[in-house]
């Protein structure tokens, strides 16, 4: 079969129609249970953090020579999954290819609720987190400056620069079609809700032609952003001189990352989302498989990743970086350096095949794998280059407490609770970009 | 002075309604579109955004403004040997310089959008017709203000509309 | 609680104070009802500190005739921000150490080394620092108790009285009092006077570490009691067989000092030593031979030495294949050359050692003989056995037990026959098991609250004076003794005064402030060896025995309640807070047991299970336990910590796999024999280095691109010899007191969050069964390019202008980043408020340091303190700062000297010179990180003629 980015029966109007309906008539019997069990989760983390800030980061598993864990693995994780979006809609909108409309409005949400997770761990992870704001220049009466050397500090920045952007990005998308719901809306409170939050956007020749200009500036400079965000992920590790992360090749080792497991994240969420909300029509069976091609695409250059990263290692033959990558590959915590590669690398090559490409079950598998093995990527590249450091007699090892994992678990309810949240109250698919596509496409001959 | 609104089933109908009133003189008018239509830019929507530009103002201020800041930081306000470095470690301070010109660039593009449209403007008198709730979905409509609608409507029948609505402006 | 009670100094003044005992009573509010609650060992410890704080308030504005200085109000002469130090001793076992205390606003502080004693020459070891936290430990005992029941000094006395009449009419007959070892001239003439007016009164001695061996050797060599004092200085050749010559002996600080001077081949010859040890200890650690050897062994390497040096006859068969060349080595250096032999061996083993020595002709150089230290050098045993049976046999009706914790210390028949004993007294500075025995227990004074004397390892008398006020009622053993002799308003000042009536004032004074009565040192006296001292015994049966061995820090178990002693890693196998069972590797292989896992032993009927720890250097056929663990009645601090072995005795016992394993806090969290340490201890052999001194220089790392920061005049940098570190830990512990380095209990060691500035590494290289010992010190390297500050987003770690690394406690974040970015991982991060919660009183912190609050990162500051002190000084004088006027607290304490510290930039300072020296290196100096502390490499004077199986 030839396989459509939309199918041939969808029009602008019965597409706009269907999405609205989504939010303001639909009933989606499998929401609510899903949402409670996310608040569950959110109940958790208030608890970890509530006995965390009490008690002190001593709750958590670090130690003296592991002195960073898993909050700073969770952090690298979620914005590395909050990439996919930015890369769907800023990357693909420049080089305007047509199966991003369906998908970007999706894949930004996904963005913004993996980049607040991320957000809150280097908060959580300070020693005293109630003095975050010191990182922050603003005038104080001591004079004092934050010390503009410290990757942490462009870390900072930089996770400032990307909420807040994506934020704006993704809200300016969402005008026209906050616009639609307005106008499709029955009800008094969806028309004073919807109409406020439209902010009286009404597709007027003016506003279109501001909106264009700006969402495709806008968009060209999310491109950069995103890749800026994770090369300085990676100078949080490459900057300090410490065995295994005093590397080169991190930034773009930690870009390819991120845009691996965000894309793996994008099919996994995409994929139950188009059966439970009927969006076959507008999420064909091209999009999983361009999405499929993707993934195997950035796996292959995380492999390459994973190659310089073993062979400049023996290549600089630094005996600290050599003991450490031994113990890295056959130490106590080897058994994640493997499941990490066949995760991450060996899981993702079944794409090559296109009955793979288009059988879900299994590319819904291969996603939550990738998913999985990036966090155990950070996880190795966290916990085994620091246990394995320069002096011998600072060797230790690290195990995560309840506490640890807890946060974990409610940073991924954290997630869903807001995404549950999107799906109800917001459209799905980026309407008035559909539309566009749908009268380019009838346009053609 | 009368307004009318024309709906027109496609992006291609439109802008021929659009130059032929245009020919015929009608002046005052707009169009309200489900989407985007580059066609109709310098026809009804005067000369092109200057949000672009905008947008970079906002950047350079923002390189070159927390360029500054670090120096200035870090050389004058708050001199201190930090690893034996110089106080000047220009490269150190590029990914910072380069976050808050991004950040003002992106707050510039958005807010600029809403200046230049005026938003929020929750309400705008006489856009209650229901016609215009077809504008965000498949409708593509055309107002016209005129004093001699007589003239008018004669225009419009030569074009392929849908449906015309009129409203006392 | 703040409310003053008059000042008293004697009982008299104390008959019948209710408001004394009620306030006594009242000390430690709620805190018996959080101990009775249990485990939250934090909460009671926070407790503690704050009704110590009133305990404090409650003592006396005073000694109105100001030979003593208060605890609380500052009399005249104490200038806030001025500190003193009164010099005292410290004496264990009854020999003293020269120390002196140093008091902030008037209230003892610090312990710190007298310059002028001889047994330490300034240096002091890790039980004298700790005395500071006994001073105040709110566990000490603090009142009168008599079954168990809060009564009063006036009761004690009036019971005393009631019996007086009855010891009367028996002549003292059935009185018996019990003390350690002793060497204090006014005890001595106390319990003669005593003596004198009770004659058929009977004075036992025991000391729980036992050193009958030492006095009975000399007595078979000599035929008469004395004392060895060795010269290691002049020895050019040692032979230590399983000798605490650095450990534990009298006067080894001096001992240590004395060898560290001859061990760097750049200051002078090397001495060249060797070890035979059962179970590794601090001289193995220097020695540049190490022979494993157990009992058996040792048997048959002294018979060798017998024949090889006494007859000039060739080892015989079966002598150890390095015996030969160390005897040839030994008669080769005739009157510099020196055997000793440790305290745990036979008796007979020691006069044979003494007739070696004369033979090498050491005496008069390598070491000297003189009148016993102690007053009365008894066989110990023998002593208590007999207190033993008379009291089993109910001849005893009054026993007081001076200072010692027999019950605890002594064989299981000693608390039995206690039972006996109708009217007992202990005299105890804790509540311990013997407190709880007895019928009576008198609160004892510390040793830094009371007037005494004591003779150090040379004779050396130092007098004691009180640091403080008796802070909950105490008083000294001289002060009880001369209640029995009838003395009802005894004064401790007066009673040690009286001893040394001789003494002018000026010269009393003169002693008190030099902390040395000078022409005391034990005369030399010229006993003749007696022929035939040489006899062994038959050779120990090849079997597994028990070597009980002293704690290192809680000695016998007096110092369990110490938390610093507690946490403060023992040398060799850096265990904090338990004792488990020493084995060697091949006997762990054997049992099929690693570290942790549970064994259980047996011996003479007595079984215990205890954990074991593979020892490497261990010798096969023996176990090695430390004793003064598992106190059975202790403070807070020493519950539950440790396992007490004595039941098993010192001998043959059986080991069997028991099943299950113990959680052993350990501050080497790695598997110690993974690690190649040749980059990181640089060392090699005097030949390799005679042959180029530059051995262990490795090329620079390429120049650096930065300048090299910070300019300037003064610049701080440290030198450390690793050829003087002996691993004594006594710079970890000075560390810990002057820097309020709180302790963090064994479950926070457990997860790797000790917090000790100061740490001394530990390597083994060679075979696990004879490995060496590579030892090094580790704190902040200060690094002018410091790689921590660099990555701190907000400048909490930052350099001043004399090149310190300093850390901004206040700005820190708590990233911990810098920890990770430090190679050297001398970084403490505080992961709970470890110091709000630690057991230290706020009167034993060191004000001028700050304390670290929760989710802080800390390090060593190279004392920063004390560089502010000097600097504030020397613009006073508006002068520089002079070389040597700023010591670190680890400098200060360090026996061997091995640290030296000061401005790098000028070439004539002591540490130039050492950072000149050809073995410095910079420890990962590749890295670029130019750190301001350097190391001198290890040398070791290997004997060519010795080839070492491990080698």
């Amino acid at each position: 079969m030839t396989m459509e980015i939309l199918a041939p029966e969808v029009t602008a109007a019965g597409m706009t129609d269907e999405i609205c309906d989504i939010v303001l008539t639909r009933r989606l019997r499998w929401w609510l249970p899903c949402f409670v069990v996310a608040l569950g989760g959110l109940g958790l983390l208030g608890a970890a953090v509530g006995w965390l800030f009490y008690a002190g980061i001593g709750i958590w598993g670090i130690d003296w020579p592991v002195v960073w864990g898993l909050a700073i693995i969770n952090y690298v994780w979620w914005i590395g999954i909050a990439s996919g979006g930015t890369f769907i809609s800023a990357f693909f909108f420049l080089m305007r290819v047509e199966w991003r409309t369906a998908l970007n409005r999706i894949a930004e949400s996904m963005t913004l609720f993996a980049a607040a997770c991320a957000g809150i761990f280097p908060i959580l992870h300070l020693g005293r987190p109630w003095f975050f704001y010191w990182l922050f220049p603003y005038p104080n009466s001591m004079g004092l400056w934050p010390q503009f050397r410290s990757p942490l500090l462009w870390d900072f920045f930089a996770i400032l620069a990307y909420v807040v952007s994506s934020v704006l990005f993704w809200y300016l998308g969402l005008l026209p079609d906050l616009a639609s719901l307005r106008d499709r809306a029955a009800g008094r409170t969806g028309q004073i809700v919807y109409g406020s939050l439209a902010l009286g956007f009404r597709g007027t020749a003016r506003q279109w032609k501001h909106h264009r200009a700006a969402y495709g500036v806008m968009a060209a400079i999310m491109a950069p952003l995103v890749v800026s965000v994770h090369s300085i992920v990676g100078l949080d590790f490459a900057g300090a001189q410490t065995p295994g992360w005093h590397s080169t090749q991190f930034p773009p080792f930690f870009v390819f990352g991120a845009v691996l497991s965000g894309f793996a994240s994008v099919l996994f969420l995409a994929i139950p989302l188009r059966r439970l909300l009927r969006l076959e029509a507008y999420i064909t069976e091209r999009h999983l498989d361009v999405l499929g091609k993707l993934l195997l695409t950035s796996s292959l250059c995380v492999a390459y990743a994973y190659a310089m990263d073993a062979f400049s290692v023996f290549y600089g033959a630094e005996p600290a970086e050599v003991t450490m990558f031994m113990e890295r590959a056959f130490g106590l915590y080897a058994p994640v350096y493997w499941t990490t590669i066949l995760f991450n690398i060996l899981a993702p090559q079944l794409l090559w095949s296109r009955r793979a490409r288009l059988s879900q079950p299994l590319v819904m598998a291969i996603s939550l794998a990738v998913i999985v093995g990036m966090w155990l990527e950070r996880y190795e590249i966290v916990v085994t280059s620091l246990h394995r450091t320069n002096l011998p007699s600072a060797w230790g090892v690290y195990h995560a407490t309840f506490w640890d994992w807890a946060t974990l678990a409610g940073t991924v309810a954290l997630f869903f609770a807001g995404f549950l949240l999107f799906v109800r109250l917001l459209p799905v698919l980026s309407m008035f970009e559909m539309r566009e596509l749908i009268a380019k496409r009838r346009g053609r001959p | 002075m009368i307004g009318l609104i024309a709906e027109f089933a496609s992006e291609a109908a439109l802008v021929r309604a659009v130059d032929h009133l245009q020919v015929e003189g009608f002046a005052t008018l707009d169009a309200v579109t489900p989407h985007a239509i580059p066609e109709l830019d310098g026809k009804l929507s005067g000369p092109p955004s200057a949000i672009p530009l905008v947008i970079l103002i906002a950047a350079l201020v923002g390189v070159i403004g927390g360029f500054g800041m670090e120096v200035y930081a870090s050389t004058v306000s708050y001199p201190i040997d930090i690893g034996g470095r110089p106080l000047n470690s220009w490269p150190a301070f590029v990914p910072i310089a380069f976050e808050i010109g991004v950040l003002l660039a992106i707050a510039a593009g958005f807010f600029g959008f809403l200046i230049a449209n005026r938003l929020p403007a929750l309400h705008v008198p006489g856009t209650a017709a229901p016609i215009f709730r077809n504008g965000s979905r498949d409708g593509y409509l055309v107002t016209i203000r005129t004093d001699d609608a007589a003239r008018l409507r004669p225009v419009l029948a030569t074009l392929d509309v849908v449906r015309i609505t009129e409203w006392q402006a | 609680m703040s409310a003053r009670t008059p000042t008293w100094r004697s009982l008299a003044e104390h008959e019948g104070d209710p408001a004394f005992i009620a306030r006594v009573a009242a000390e430690f509010p709620g805190l018996a009802r959080v101990l009775a609650e249990g485990p939250d060992r934090r909460q009671v410890l926070k407790l503690m500190g704050a009704s110590l704080a009133l305990g404090l308030g409650g003592c006396d504005p005073g000694d109105p005739k100001g030979r003593i200085i208060p605890g609380i109000k500052a009399p005249p002469g104490i200038v806030p921000g001025i500190e003193n130090e009164y010099a005292t001793a410290s004496v264990l076992d009854g020999y003293a150490t020269g120390i002196r205390v140093r008091h902030q606003a008037g209230r003892p502080m610090q312990v710190v080394g007298n310059p002028a004693h001889p047994a330490s020459l300034g240096a002091v070891d890790p039980i004298a620092q700790a005395r500071i936290l006994s001073l105040y430990d709110p566990d000490r005992s603090h009142g009168v108790s008599h079954g168990n029941q809060q009564a009063g000094w006036a009761s004690f006395r009036e019971a005393f009285e009631r019996r007086r009449t009855a010891i009367d009419q028996r002549k003292g007959d059935g009185l018996r009092i019990l003390t350690g070892t002793v060497t204090s001239p006014t005890l001595v003439a106390q319990l003669a006077a005593l003596q004198g007016r009770y004659p058929l009164m009977r004075w036992h001695q025991c000391q729980a570490v036992s050193r009958d061996a030492v006095r009975l050797g000399a007595r078979l060599a000599y035929g008469r009691p004395v004392e060895a004092v060795y010269r290691l200085d002049r020895a050019d050749v040692i032979l230590a067989i399983d000798s605490d010559l650095l450990s534990t002996a009298p006067g080894h600080l001096r001992h240590a000092r004395d060898v560290a001077g001859r061990r760097n081949p750049v200051a002078g010859p090397m001495s060249r030593v060797y070890a035979v040890e059962s179970t590794p200890d601090l001289i193995g650690v220097m020695a540049d031979h190490r022979f494993v050897a157990g009992p058996r062994e040792i048997h048959q390497a002294l018979t060798a030495l017998a024949a090889a040096i006494l007859r000039q006859g060739s080892p015989q068969p079966g002598a150890p294949a390095w015996l030969a060349a160390v005897a040839q080595d030994l008669a080769a250096h005739p009157g510099r050359a020196l055997i000793h032999i440790g305290p745990q061996q036979p008796a007979e083993y020691h006069a044979l050692v003494h007739a070696l020595n004369e033979a090498l002709g050491g005496r008069g150089r390598t070491f000297d003989l003189i009148e016993p230290v102690e007053a009365a050098p008894i066989d110990q045993a023998t002593s208590l056995g007999d207190l033993i049976a008379d009291m089993a046999d109910g001849r005893i009706q009054d026993l007081l037990i001076l200072g010692e914790n027999p019950v605890f210390t002594a064989p299981p028949a000693f608390a039995e026959a206690l039972k006996q004993v109708p009217f007992s007294v202990s005299l105890g500075v804790e509540l311990d098991e013997t407190a709880q025995a007895t019928t009576w227990h008198l609160p004892e004074a510390h040793p830094l609250e009371a007037w005494s004397d004591a003779r150090a390892y040379d004779g050396t008398v130092t007098i004691l004076q009180p640091q403080v006020q008796p802070l909950f009622g105490a008083h000294s053993a001289h002060e009880v003794l001369a209640l029995l002799a009838g003395d009802r308003a005894p004064d401790g000042y007066a009673i040690v005064r009286a001893t040394w009536a001789k003494l002018s004032d000026d010269a009393w004074h003169g002693a008190l402030s030099s902390g040395v009565v000078s022409g005391t040192a034990g005369r030399p006296v010229d006993p003749p060896l007696r022929s035939g001292a040489t006899v062994l015994p038959a050779p120990p049966d090849r079997q597994i025995t028990l070597l009980l061995r002293p704690d290192p820090y809680l000695w016998d178990g007096r110092f369990a309640n110490s938390a610093w002693l507690q946490e403060l890693p023992r040398p060799l196998t850096k265990l904090v807070w338990d004792n488990p069972l020493l084995v060697a590797s091949a006997l762990a292989r054997r049992l099929g047991v690693g570290n942790g896992d549970l064994v259980k032993l047996s011996a003479g009927g007595a079984t215990l299970t205890v954990p074991v720890w593979i020892q490497p250097g261990q010798a096969e056929d023996c176990v090695t336990a430390h004793r003064g663990w598992g106190r059975r009645q202790v403070g807070a601090v020493g519950k539950n910590a440790g396992f007490d072995f004595l039941a098993l005795g010192d001998g043959p016992l059986s080991v069997e796999k028991a099943g299950g394993t113990y959680a052993l806090a350990t501050t080497e969290h790695h598997n110690p024999l993974d690690a190649a340490p040749d980059g990181v201890v640089r060392h090699g052999t005097l030949a390799g280095f005679t042959a180029d001194r530059q051995f262990l220089q490795t090329p620079d790392p390429q120049a650096s691109l930065y300048p090299p920061q910070p300019a300037g005049t003064m610049a701080w940098g440290m030198s450390i010899d690793l050829n003087a570190c002996i691993g004594c830990n006594a710079c970890v512990i000075a560390c810990q007191a002057e820097n309020n380095v709180p302790v963090v209990g064994k479950d926070e060691v457990l997860r790797e969050r000790e917090m000790h500035w100061l740490r001394i590494d530990r390597y083994f290289e060679g075979s696990v069964e004879a490995p060496r010992v590579l030892l090094q010190p580790m704190l902040c390297m200060h690094c002018e390019e410091a790689p921590c500050e660099v990555v701190c987003p907000v400048g909490a770690t930052v350099h001043d202008a004399e090149g310190l690394n300093v850390m901004v406690y206040n700005r820190c974040v708590g990233t911990r980043f810098c920890s990770n970015n430090c190679p050297y991982k001398v970084r403490r991060f505080n992961y709970f408020a470890f110091a709000r919660d630690e057991v230290r009183s706020i009167q034993a912190r060191n004000q001028e340091v700050s304390v670290r609050a929760r989710g802080v990162m800390e390090k060593c500051s190279f004392c920063i303190q004390r560089i502010a002190a000097a600097r504030i000084d020397a613009d006073k004088e508006d002068r520089a700062i002079r070389d040597g006027e700023v010591v670190t607290a680890c400098q200060a304490a360090c026996p061997t000297q091995a640290i030296s510290f000061g401005n790098i930039r000028d070439q004539a300072s002591a540490v130039a010179r050492r950072k000149a020296s050809p073995l410095a290196y910079a420890l990962l100096g590749e890295l670029n990180t130019k750190p301001r502390v350097t190391y001198e490499g290890r040398v070791r004077n290997a004997n060519p003629a010795i080839v070492e199986p491990s080698a």
